[in-house]
């Protein structure tokens, strides 16, 4: 802890004052900007409501490519909401407990993230009005779903991962809304009362709540892995070639790891300076989260590297072909655009001044969330456009309809991120409290 | 107890209330009960034919009118030729206020406009469905459509059957279930592209 | 996407808000109304058909027309005609369109004094027709298309009651130099009819066999019946290798205008080896050596010694007289050269036969055009009546707008045209779905056409408008009584009208007749064609297969069956051969100028190998101007107001010094770069299949088992083989039974196609629209590729050095075994079903469009808009009942046409028993005039599909991915050492 050298905050009511003064009423500039989030994210539901009435001709796509930026911006999304469990329930098995300065807001980030991602499934469909179909619901019909379908095990992977990380997140929340009830007065104190469950810091409901936490934790941990590799899966038990191998699952937990760190670092460097928590997300915090992002870079890049290496070594002609396309052929760029943000851009983290240096690893986090959007895009559209029939090979492009849907997922879960900081301490009080005990002793 | 204990309550009731509501509001809309008395007595007809009176009274077989119901994809409803093969003659029948419904029939013929009846047994347009097929394997014509030889006006009526192959949820007559559950108990076909091609 | 109004936009908003709402509620109550007068023969739900006539080229093949509820919806060939055998054409198969033709005319019209055509009652339109003719009579001109029954009789007597029999009978294609030849030589002016059936040797100096010119469907099963088993050996020789050609099996392209010195030094060397006495005519061959001929046409010696050859040794060789294509400055004597070539070989009698000839000697042509156009001009002619004809379009050269502009023209076009647009008074005619008539394209071969459908707009036929005439003008006595209709059965009455009606006419032809050489064959003029112009390219004007001189071009479906070329949709395109583009520095989709001495067009360019470097090759049929009410009119689907350009203005009018015929191949033209670039519609972005053994083809020493090593292994083996063909990707590929993959013991459906038989022509694709309701989508979505065909026939052009093969391969649903679009669909919206059939439920369907992903063949569509939206009145009137029409957002393919299977199967399960090898009959099958496609059972062994599949030729496309396709192809051939496979 020595490379740290900053203030820290000396007794417990100190915690209190700085964390709960989000609690104070919002500046105009935030109103403003919640406002502009609400108007793009009124424009993505118009143009839902456009390729609704018309049909999804309005997107860009044809034949071959059937899927483009819709599945694409849901695999990104899941991506995202990776970091937060990771964060929560791994490291908190781990003990590790720098964690918890950040845990609040990575919990928020992947409730948010995987609210947003669960929209896009829905969007993409041709007959979104039939949504229902994919429910194994009894219906008099005596219908039922197709389970061989990846996108039927997606249904319930993306399902089960949100009640888990809503539920994580509401219990951490408990001891935190508790404290804020007893200090506000207006309308929020019904919200914070109901969210607090009657919560009075007993020593009985203290182990309760550890407990549960645990338990949670212990729940929630199999879900990283297994929520994107299912997800992963939609491409690796299909025919096409660039999206028919066995390396899919692995890559896509790194890659979510990878993505939703980055995500984690692109929200909360904002947050730390609007709200003056220099003193709670250290840069520790941000040494940690750089060593995991170079980790699983480094782990992705390989991944990329393998998946080449295979095509070749396969000696599949449809596999190398695709893979050619991948690099040299229509999208290119898409391809090193990929490439240069998630492999070369991290490289400087492997410095530890970099690191600390919290604006270049915000800008490297930036980089990094345009380079995993990317990566989901050239797995499928290149894969699409390239497949068996060179008579069927196709060119994508994506209309706006989608680019503003695309924006408006943005928009959406920002929106939500922001109403979470006024409304809810983005720090955990009580484990940051623990923490400070801990380092006391540790005196 | 402090105010957090009590909020919750008042939270948990209005919940549940809502929910409430929901499920029936969402279980009408389900057309669980589909059926408005209107319909029970069926709607009423550019004319107030009877089939009671043709059907039963008069002994008239279903395939007379219907013809094409045992050879083609549609039973058919007689060209307004055929009723004034009869009605040409047949200008007043036992029952009261026949003579002003067989005029309308006339009417109609004379201004050599048709009759716009309205359509009680309806399926939708993605299914095929064959009315031959059905009778050449010995479906009585009561089976979908009621006891029609006894009615005054028809109507659909109201038949539900609970299939274990659809957790009992009750699927109404001329609905897919309703359809299965024969076609199942029956061995024919259970193949999609039997009736949507 | 399509344009948001303000009502759209409320819609939208409102759907926004109560999306949720709406799933509730209770269907609108419907209404159900019977008929009136129950028609006899016309039952609710149970077709019936009628045989009759299709009217859209000369041919004139016999059809059987299918009706449900009193309305066309599907035709097909008539299995009793001699001619169309049970088989149509693309054209054929989409001509219900012209019946069903939005931008039809509503009613008659007139000039109005503003000089606006304006409509107008049957009874005015009738008087000014009869004032106009007493106040003309004896300076009436009638300009019609071919017609061979009633109507051209009909029409002779009216202008010989008025006393003014200028009669003018224009076809574009009008085969003047073949006539003329043959009178020459024969001292017959009659077409022969080439007998492709009974040839082992067929030679094409650029006749488009298949797809215009003559008959195309007889020609196309005779071709098909001669090459079966790899018979007949094929060679196309023309500066453009289209349709025709490319199925060929070798291509010779002499420097353009050379033809002629290719054809008689075939003669030459192939009378000296036949012995054959032309008469005076072999002393001026004597100069026509093969050097000469190799040094002008650029062709090496060997290969015309080899084609000499091959057609002395032929038993029964064939050669083709060139085709309006090749038609140049010296067609006659080209004619005359080939039918020398045939009579020296005795192909004459043999697959050349007079009689029954095409029923053509009375057809005019160009000249004909040229000097009605001048007497116009002269006012020699007063009136004009105008029907079945487009000079305006057809032969811009002549004219004869502004020679039509001081005559009263009447137009009997059934919808407008350029001509039409300046008639005077245009009283429509029925379409030929919806009027009597009859024809005999072959001699003593006559068919009837009768009515199915009651007029869908105020139209009246022709015939019984001249009647009428006939009569106001108190000249009715020469011409029959009552009615047209009665006309028609008075003049069948001698062959019984009512059972003619029922077969669909009287077939039987005129006996053969034997011609010998006459002494006029000495005077033969022999010279190469003349190119005119400046400009160091070479101008190719070609016929469309789809839209024939451009009658067809108001068809939308078929302006959205690909090219069988270049495979691009909706336009005209300037082909050029990649030499010649390089040197230009254009690439495809770049616009060209290109200027003639008659006219300029700007066309983008399309760039393949299959046209000689000098030639810039462009379709006929496109270009029409956009005339309201008109042909597709622009908002219709999209579309720009004009689709591509007329090739025809860039001909400056040069006739054939002999027949008078209009020179097609006379033109140099000039092509610059104009720096714009299209996005082009292309349906197939690439001809090369990479060896991936799509369109896989074997030598004949391997069909006929010499070669072991070439041989496929047989299908039922069990054993692993190498890919039996070079260019299949070797990859480990599994032998399997279809049977296996179906849980029914009855069936398991599958289908054979035969690509040594396939020639590409489209009429399947074109059958395959018609009886599955798919719908035409229009320019801006096929280039965003969105086309919705269930087949695509896909071109690959292979290369052996400087030799190109072009295959074909018809690509649909292959109802796979283990399919991979059924596993990950989630809601079972297609899955396999017991008796093999890959199954699609549209009504199941949400559009996820997993399963087309995961296709490998790349055969499902979906709906990316409410097409049914895109149908306008009364388009939707030819929609096939007994199939769902697809809404937006669900995703379709090809169904093995499971409507006509669920039909045997109703017909077998009536009469207790199981459907019967050959009972079911797919639309692609139904109309092949190659007979490529068999459609069949797999459980039974007795089934000509099993019997196929066992064939040493089968293979299965991407078989190595284990997808147990039920759609097995059988390699193509290739005969003799080099071309086409």
């Amino acid at each position: 802890m020595a490379a740290i050298s900053e203030a820290v905050p000396q007794t417990a009511d100190q915690y209190n004052e700085d964390i709960l003064a989000v609690l104070k009423p919002p500046s105009p500039l935030y109103v403003l900007a919640v406002l502009g989030l609400l108007g793009l994210v009124g424009a993505g539901v118009v143009a839902l409501a456009v390729q609704t009435y018309f049909g999804m001709g309005v997107t860009g796509l044809m034949h071959p490519v059937m899927w483009g930026v819709y599945i694409t911006t849901f695999v990104f999304w899941v991506g995202i909401a990776h970091a937060g469990t990771l964060i929560s329930a791994i490291l908190f098995l781990f003990r590790a407990s720098w964690r918890n300065a950040i845990n609040r807001g990575a919990e928020a980030m992947t409730v948010f993230a995987v609210i947003t991602a669960g929209l896009f499934p829905l969007i993409h469909l041709g007959r979104l009005w039939k949504f229902y179909y994919m429910f194994p619901y009894p219906n008099q019909r005596g219908l039922w779903t197709n389970f061989k379908s990846p996108l039927e095990w997606d249904v319930f992977a993306v399902g089960t991962y949100t009640i888990i990380s809503i539920l994580f997140f509401a219990v951490g929340l408990i001891p935190d809304v508790a404290a804020a009830r007893d200090r506000v007065t207006d309308w929020r104190r019904h919200l914070y009362g109901i969210l607090a469950m009657g919560w009075r810091g007993t020593s009985e409901q203290w182990r309760h709540h550890s407990r549960a936490v645990l338990h949670l934790s212990g729940l929630a941990t199999p879900l990283v892995l297994s929520v994107h590799s299912v997800v992963s899966w939609d491409f690796a038990v299909s025919l096409v070639p660039g999206w028919h191998t066995t390396i899919f699952a692995p890559y896509f937990v790194a890659g979510a790891i990878f993505s939703g760190m980055a995500m984690v670092i692109t929200v909360l460097v904002p947050v730390r300076r609007a709200f003056h928590l220099e003193s709670y997300i250290r840069l520790e915090h941000f040494d940690n989260m750089g060593k995991f992002i170079v980790l699983t870079s480094t782990i992705v890049g390989y991944s990329y590297a393998v998946e080449f290496f295979m095509a070749w070594y396969s000696a599949n002609p449809y596999e190398q072909m695709s893979f050619w396309h991948r690099a040299f052929g229509d999208y290119w760029w898409a391809t090193w655009i990929m490439i240069s943000c998630n492999i070369l851009v991290p490289l400087p983290l492997w410095i530890k001044r970099v690191r600390m240096h919290v604006p270049t690893m915000w800008v490297i986090a930036i980089f990094i969330n345009l380079g995993m959007w990317f990566e989901r895009f050239v797995i499928i559209t290149t894969g699409l456009s390239h497949e068996y029939s060179p008579a069927a090979w196709g060119y994508y492009t994506p209309s706006w309809v989608e680019l503003t849907i695309l924006a408006a997922s943005f928009a959406w879960f920002l929106m939500l991120f922001m109403i979470f900081l006024r409304l809810f301490p983005v720090i955990a009080i009580q484990e940051t409290k623990e923490l400070h005990y801990h380092r006391a002793e540790g005196h | 107890m402090p105010p957090a204990m009590r909020i919750p309550t008042r939270a948990v009731v209005s919940f549940c209330a809502l929910l409430g509501t929901a499920l029936v509001v969402g279980a009408t809309a389900s057309g669980l009960y589909d059926y408005t008395d209107d319909e029970l007595s069926g709607p009423e007809q550019p004319i107030q034919f009877s089939h009671a009176v043709h059907a039963s009274k008069l002994g008239i077989e279903c395939l007379y009118c219907h013809t094409t119901a045992d050879k083609g994809q549609h039973a058919t409803i007689p060209a307004v030729s055929v009723c004034m093969g009869c009605h040409q003659w047949v200008k007043e029948g036992a029952s009261p206020g026949s003579a002003e419904e067989i005029a309308k029939l006339h009417e109609f013929y004379q201004q050599g406009e048709s009759i716009p009846w309205l359509k009680i047994h309806n399926l939708p347009e993605h299914v095929q469905f064959k009315h031959f097929r059905h009778s050449h394997a010995g479906v009585e014509c009561q089976t979908c459509h009621g006891p029609v030889e006894s009615m005054n006006r028809v109507w659909l009526v109201p038949d539900t059957v609970l299939r274990p192959s659809s957790a009992f949820l009750p699927a109404a007559k001329l609905e897919m279930g309703w359809c299965m559950n024969c076609h199942l108990e029956r061995g024919a076909a259970d193949d999609c592209a039997a009736c949507h091609y | 996407m399509p344009e948001i109004d303000r009502r759209d936009f409320l819609k939208i908003v409102g759907l926004s808000a109560g999306a949720a709402a709406t799933a509730a509620c209770r269907e609108p109550v419907e209404k159900i109304v019977p008929y009136l007068n129950q028609p006899e023969e016309v039952t609710p739900g149970i077709a019936s058909f009628y045989a009759s006539t299709c009217r859209e080229c000369p041919a004139s093949c016999g059809l059987i027309v299918k009706t449900r509820e009193g309305r066309p919806i599907k035709v097909d060939g008539n299995p009793a005609d001699p001619i169309s055998q049970g088989r149509l054409c693309v054209r054929g198969q989409a001509s219900l369109l012209r019946t069903y033709d939005a931008s039809r005319l509503a009613g008659p019209l007139k000039r109005a004094a503003d000089g606006n055509l304006v409509p107008t009652t049957w009874e005015d339109g009738l008087s000014i027709l009869v004032d106009k003719l007493r106040e003309h009579s004896g300076k009436v001109a009638f300009l019609g298309g071919l017609e061979t029954g009633t109507l051209d009789g009909l029409i002779d007597d009216l202008l010989a009651a008025i006393g003014s029999p200028n009669r003018v009978r224009f076809e574009p294609f009008a085969y003047e130099s073949l006539r003329k030849a043959n009178e020459q030589l024969f001292g017959t002016a009659t077409v022969p009819q080439f007998r492709f059936e009974r040839a082992d040797l067929i030679v094409s100096f650029g006749a488009d066999w298949q797809e215009t010119w003559l008959s195309p469907v007889k020609q196309q099963i005779g071709y098909a019946e001669a090459r079966r088993g790899g018979k007949a050996f094929a060679v196309y020789v023309g500066p453009r290798l289209g349709l025709s050609g490319a199925d060929m099996d070798e291509w010779l392209a002499p420097v353009p205008g050379t033809e002629m010195q290719l054809a008689l030094a075939l003669l030459r060397e192939v009378a000296l080896v036949k012995r054959a006495d032309l008469g005076a005519l072999s002393g001026r061959l004597r100069s026509q050596t093969t050097a000469g001929a190799a040094e002008a046409t650029g062709i090496p010696v060997e290969r015309i010694r080899r084609l000499a050859r091959r057609i002395a040794d032929a038993d029964a060789p064939l050669a083709l007289p060139p085709g309006n294509e090749m038609q140049g400055s010296n067609a006659t004597g080209l004619a005359a050269a080939v039918q020398l070539l045939n009579y020296a070989s005795g192909a004459i009698g043999k697959t050349v036969v007079f009689g029954p000839d095409h029923n053509l000697e009375r057809l005019g042509g160009f000249s004909d055009l040229k000097n009605l156009a001048g007497r116009l001009r002269s006012k020699a002619v007063g009136m004009l009546l105008v029907h079945g004809a487009n000079p305006v379009y057809a032969a811009p050269a002549l004219g004869f707008a502004e020679a039509m502009a001081s005559t009263f023209t009447v137009s009997f076009a059934s919808a407008n045209d350029e001509t039409t647009a300046l008639a005077d008074l245009v009283l429509p005619d029925h379409t030929p779905y919806e009027s009597w008539g009859d024809a005999e394209p072959l001699r003593g071969v006559r068919l009837l056409q009768q009515p199915t459908v009651r007029p869908l707009r105020d139209t009246r036929a022709t015939g019984d408008v001249l009647l009428e005439a006939a009569r106001a003008l108190g000249v009715g006595e020469s011409l029959p009584a009552g009615s047209f209709k009665d006309a028609i059965a008075a003049r069948w009455a001698d062959v019984g009208f009512d059972q003619a009606l029922a077969n669909g006419g009287v077939f039987n032809p005129a006996p053969q007749r034997s011609v010998t050489l006459s002494a006029g064959a000495a005077t033969a003029a022999f010279e190469n064609a003349k190119l005119s112009g400046e400009g160091d390219l070479v101008l190719l004007v070609y016929p469309s297969l789809g839209l024939y001189d451009g009658r067809s071009a108001r068809f939308a479906t078929l302006q959205e069956v690909p090219n069988p070329v270049t495979k691009l949709v909706w336009g005209s395109y300037a082909e050029l051969h990649p030499d010649t583009a390089a040197r230009l520095g254009v690439e495809f989709g770049d616009v060209l100028r290109v200027t003639s001495e008659a006219g300029q067009l700007e066309l983008p360019v399309v760039v393949h190998e299959t046209v000689r470097p000098e030639v810039i090759a462009i379709e006929a049929g496109q270009g029409h101007q956009p005339v309201e009410p008109g042909a597709p009119d622009p908002d219709y689907l999209k579309l720009r107001s004009q689709i591509g350009a007329n090739a025809f203005t860039l001909l400056s009018g040069k006739t054939d010094s002999e027949s008078g015929a209009l020179a097609w191949l006379s033109a140099k033209v000039r092509a610059e770069k104009t720096g714009a670039k299209l996005l082009m519609p292309l349906t197939q972005p690439t001809f090369d299949q990479e060896g991936r053994g799509i369109a896989q083809a074997t030598t004949m020493a391997a069909v006929l088992g010499l070669d072991a090593g070439n041989h496929h292994a047989p299908a039922h083996g069990g054993e692993q083989h190498e890919p039996p063909y070079a260019d299949a990707m070797h990859l480990e590929t599994v032998d399997f039974d279809p049977a296996d993959d179906a849980r029914s013991p009855d069936y398991r459906w599958g289908m054979v196609i035969d690509l040594d038989a396939c020639t590409g022509c489209n009429a399947c694709v074109t059958a395959c629209v018609q009886e599955n309701n798919i719908f035409t989508i229009g320019e801006e979505l096929v280039r965003q590729g969105r086309e919705m065909h269930w087949i695509r026939l896909e071109r690959y052009v292979e290369h052996h050095g400087d030799e190109i093969e072009v295959r074909h391969a018809p690509m649909l649903c292959q109802h796979c075994g283990s399919a991979p679009c059924e596993p990950v669909c989630p809601v079972f919206a297609t899955y396999h079903n017991d008796e093999g059939l890959n199954v699609m439920v549209p009504n199941r369907c949400i559009g996820t469009r997993y399963c087309a992903n995961n296709c490998s063949y790349k055969v499902r569509r979906f709906n990316y808009f409410a097409y049914d939206r895109f149908l306008r009145e009364p388009e939707q009137l030819r929609l096939n009942p007994d199939v769902t029409v697809r809404s937006k957002g669900v995703m379709e393919k090809c169904t093995f046409c499971v409507q006509r299977i669920s039909a045997a199967k109703d017909q077998a399960v009536i009469e207790g028993r199981k459907v019967r090898d050959g009972e079911v009959i797919p639309a692609c099958a139904q109309t092949c005039p190659s007979q490529a496609i068999t459609f069949g059972n797999h459980k039974d062994p007795a089934s000509r599909v099993s019997k196929q599949r066992a064939d040493g030729r089968a293979y299965w496309v991407f078989q190595h991915l284990n997808t147990r396709p039920a759609v097995t192809y059988l390699k193509s051939i290739r005969r003799g050492e080099t071309g086409k496979a």
